[in-house]
């Protein structure tokens, strides 16, 4: 009940805010709102386009003149450094400067802009712009405005060309066998890698753009016929909902459109690598590119999604689904070893075996704090190292998580601070946690809960911790998908605790993949040696006559 | 009037309906107390004379499909019995969802957590179980097929290692009792685990079932049940014979004998799982079916306001019940049976009787 209150109290707070941002909103807009019609002069036109741009210093204005005794007069608008200079030559400078109409006449204002588009202008990539804004906005995306004296609109030419990131291997998913290329910065080459991998017409790709500050460039990317259309809809409805700021990564995104903001499990997943991307698109996901990061989000999301690597779908069945099972494994002991330890040592000696103990209590002798506070300060020693290892320049990180991981843990030991037990089951659990990277975030955070269960209530507590997750898991969804499918009941066990032979699976996960649900046309088993083969077709050719 | 919009398939009904069988079977001591040695006979023989009550349980559901069991006392009694009757089902229900609370409270005491008030594992239960609560009934039956799998391997896992122990003379003075204790056991037998199958009368309405695939399903799901309790009762006697009658739960001392080597001990942490599990979903079934029945009665809307407060009165309810576990033991024995023959087999087959003379559902329909 209370926490009902605080969150209405929050939405009614958010609700305010929403409100003042509207109001400034359309304050801006009365302030200016003689910018977006154009004059007929273009100095005036000129620096209307410099006002609108702050006066910013790298806005390059560069007047030419054209046509025949050079007496039309232009100018073109872009931004130093988001145009590519070769592709401004080339495309403008070049053929606007050495055109000479065979007429005596040559057309003047709107005509001569069509003409300018249609055919002078070497660019695969022009459209007319009517007003100022537009003019602004397509500098500032690292196009070219072309404004001619005397007409009263101008021309956008794409010469988009900055510096970026070559594709290369991504370092959040590294494997051993499979496609090493991951996604860049770039909007456009991301979407083209994933077209790369599926080169089919039925892949839509639908741009959005999101961010009131940011006007950051979104692709929404999905396999009509496969992708449920209420899915796509949900997502381009909650995207086009947007009204932010900003949105600098596609954690943006993603915190905006997830269905369980609350919830320590994350209903909406991203991959790094085009090959991740394509196939969950294939199972009839909906991806969503972000311009700026090599992160694509893709929804909805299943629980099981977290422990499928692509590596199980390059790898031989058996071998797959061993390490998938393991993959389970690693997650239950990274969420519950620590709290299993504590609730056998503080509560359950009875279920150790006799040796054991004894060992677990001669190591525990001359230590002076309880095993809760043990496992927490090291579980804790742990979270701080891992940190400090990612954010450090890499020769200090290792120095430093060799420090860390050796010298304290032996130290810690030998001066009796902490019991070697609690060092194995800590370091077990952090060993586990890099498993499912997915779920590491859901995995330290349940750790901890478990921990205070296990602390209190021995086993019971863990236990009833565990159905409660059991049942979160339960209630949660993704985009109307019920996020614990194919774990708990049954529906698409083909590809869940064990992965199947590919050529078992003829069809779609059933719940996320609507209308084109059969991957395969029937069921093909892998052929059989020669030989046997021609007996048997003999033999039926036998029994016919 | 349908207040939760859950909808559950026939499967997880009929998981539903064994796991809710099963939840009985780890504490088979109100039966095997009576009659030691020949309790599988006289469960077997409940399990038969239990068919056709079942088979009337069926009946009512295929009767009024759209109706659960305060909407049908209303339709054949009329507004004014029909809900006096109500009110004592609703009282029948939340005694039950206390009685296995308190159930699952003193037995973890008993055997897991010696030193830890009641009220805290009784207060962390009702918590968890408010959570599957307040989400509705797709989400309270939802890992019924997952525990009863469970139970399943499990339990056999445990068979299997207790094999060797089992002493086929530990059945042996078959039909030594006087009659009268049979007649009470197949009493208790048909009461405490299978007449308590009315409360599916209260949640039919969310399954979408045909004629035939109603009786399908409710009687696999009876038949599962039956045999876990079939097996874990063969497993107790076959393995502790006379001694059966000593233990307030036998089954965890059976397991407890196990020991393979020194590979394989403690199993009784497999019973502890099983007991939580399979109480902890009738708990949640009993405790849902008795918010949803309280709202309806009071026609509120918002079932998911009364979890908590119906999960406070269960704690109280249950605390205060019986000052002991022998007390409680000696009233499932004697006074249980008695009290719930009404709810479970009286008024059903009078609400049957009437409705077939009214001619109810189909003077509806026409």
């Amino acid at each position: 009940m209370f926490l009902r209150f605080i969150i209405r109290k929050l939405r009614f707070l958010s609700k305010n805010r929403h409100s003042v941002c509207d109001n400034t909103t359309e304050s801006n807009n009365n302030e200016q709102p003689h910018v977006s019609t154009m004059k007929k002069q273009i100095h005036e036109n000129l620096d209307c386009l410099k006002d609108m741009l702050s006066g910013s210093n790298d806005l390059k204005i560069h007047p030419f003149r054209f046509g025949p005794d050079p007496q039309l007069a232009g100018a073109m608008v872009f931004i130093d450094g988001l145009v590519d200079n070769a592709t401004l030559t080339e495309a403008i400078l070049r053929p606007v400067t050495g055109w000479q109409p065979d007429k005596k006449t040559f057309p003047t204002g709107q005509e001569l802009m069509d003409v300018l588009a249609q055919e002078i202008l070497c660019s695969g990539d022009v459209r007319t712009a009517s007003s100022l804004s537009e003019l602004a906005s397509g500098c500032l995306a690292g196009d070219t405005a072309v404004l001619l004296d005397g007409c009263t609109a101008g021309l956008v030419v794409s010469t988009k060309g900055w510096d970026k990131r070559s594709v290369s291997e991504p370092q959040s998913e590294t494997v051993v066998r499979g496609p090493r290329e991951g996604f860049t910065e770039n909007l456009r080459t991301n979407t083209a890698m994933i077209r790369r991998k599926i080169k089919n017409g039925q892949l839509c790709v639908t741009n959005m753009t999101v961010g009131r500050k940011t006007q950051t460039d979104i692709c929404l990317i999905y396999l009509s016929g496969v992708a449920d259309p209420k899915v796509v809809e949900t997502v381009k409805y909650r995207i086009g909902r947007l009204d932010v700021d900003s949105i600098l990564e596609s954690g943006y995104i993603e915190e905006y459109i997830e269905d369980a903001p609350f919830s320590p499990f994350a209903t909406v997943g991203y991959s790094e690598k085009p090959d991740v991307v394509a196939g969950r698109l294939l199972e009839g996901r909906v991806a969503v590119v972000v311009d700026g990061t090599p992160f694509v989000l893709t929804a909805p999301m299943l629980f099981i999604e977290s422990f499928q690597t692509t590596e199980d779908y390059y790898t031989r069945p058996l071998y797959a689904s061993m390490m998938r099972i393991i993959r389970f494994f690693g997650y239950f002991i990274t969420v519950f070893a620590p709290a299993i330890f504590i609730a056998l040592t503080a509560f359950h000696q009875e279920l150790i075996p006799t040796t054991l103990l004894f060992t677990i209590a001669n190591s525990r002798e001359g230590t002076p704090f309880p095993v809760f506070l043990e496992t927490f300060v090291m579980l804790f020693a742990f979270e701080i190292l891992r940190e400090a290892g990612i954010r450090l320049p890499r020769p200090v990180g290792q120095a430093i998580s060799i420090v860390g991981a050796l010298i304290m843990g032996d130290a810690a030991v030998s001066a009796g601070l902490v019991g070697a037990p609690v060092v194995i089951v800590v370091a077990i659990t952090a060993v586990a946690s890099f498993l499912v990277p997915n779920q590491s975030d859901s995995a330290s955070l349940l750790r901890v809960i478990m921990m205070v269960l296990a602390a209190f209530v021995g086993f019971y507590g863990v236990s009833m911790g565990f159905l409660a997750v059991l049942l979160h898991l339960g209630s949660l969804t993704s985009f109307g998908v019920p996020y614990f499918d194919g774990f708990a009941w049954m529906s698409n066990l083909q590809d869940s605790v064990v992965r199947m032979p590919l050529w078992s699976m003829i069809r779609r996960p059933k719940d996320i993949a609507h209308g084109d649900i059969t991957r395969r046309r029937f069921f093909i088993p892998p052929m059989r040696p020669y030989t046997l083969q021609d007996e048997d077709d003999l033999e039926g050719e036998g029994e016919h006559e | 009037m349908r207040i939760d919009k859950g909808q559950i398939s026939g499967t997880q009904f009929m998981f539903s309906v064994a796991c809710f069988i099963q939840a009985s079977a780890p504490l088979t001591t109100f039966i095997s107390a009576v009659t030691l040695q020949d309790s599988w006979l006289v469960l077997l023989f409940g399990a038969v004379l239990c068919l056709p009550l079942i088979w009337l349980y069926r009946t009512l559901m295929v009767m009024f499909p759209e109706q659960n069991l305060l909407q049908i006392l209303v339709e054949v009694y009329g507004p004014v019995v029909g809900k006096v009757i109500g009110v004592a089902y609703i009282w029948f229900f939340f005694t039950l969802a206390s009685l296995n609370l308190t159930d699952l409270g003193k037995f973890t005491k008993l055997t897991i957590m010696q030193e830890t008030p009641n009220v805290v594992l009784v207060l962390m239960c009702v918590l968890v179980s408010a959570l599957a609560v307040r989400n509705g009934i797709k989400l309270v039956t939802k890992y019924s097929t997952l525990f009863t799998i469970i139970t399943f391997i499990l339990l056999s896992i445990g068979t299997i290692l207790m094999l060797n122990q089992i002493k086929l003379e530990n059945f042996m003075p078959m039909f030594d009792q006087p009659v009268g204790k049979y007649v009470q056991g197949i009493h208790i037998i048909s009461t405490i685990p299978f007449g308590e199958l009315v409360v599916f009368l209260m949640i039919h309405p969310y399954v979408k079932l045909s004629r035939r695939d109603a009786t399908k399903y409710l009687f696999l799901g009876f038949g599962l049940g039956v045999i876990t309790i079939l097996v874990i009762l063969l497993l107790n006697i076959g393995v502790l014979g006379n001694l059966l009658g000593m233990f307030t739960l036998p089954t965890l001392v059976t397991l407890r004998l196990v020991n393979l080597g020194m590979a394989l001990s403690r199993m009784e942490i497999l019973f502890a799982v099983i007991l939580v599990m399979l109480l902890f979903f009738k708990i949640t079934l009993l405790y849902y079916v008795s918010v949803l029945a309280t709202a309806q009665l009071f026609k509120v809307k918002a079932y998911r306001q009364l979890a908590l407060a119906a999960g406070a009165l269960l704690i109280a309810y249950g605390l205060t019940l019986y000052p002991s576990l022998v007390e409680q033991a000696a009233s499932a024995q004697e006074i249980v049976p008695f009290l719930w023959t009404p709810f479970e087999i009286l008024i059903p087959l009078l609400t049957f009787f009437i409705a077939k003379l009214r001619k109810l559902p189909n003077a509806k329909e026409a």
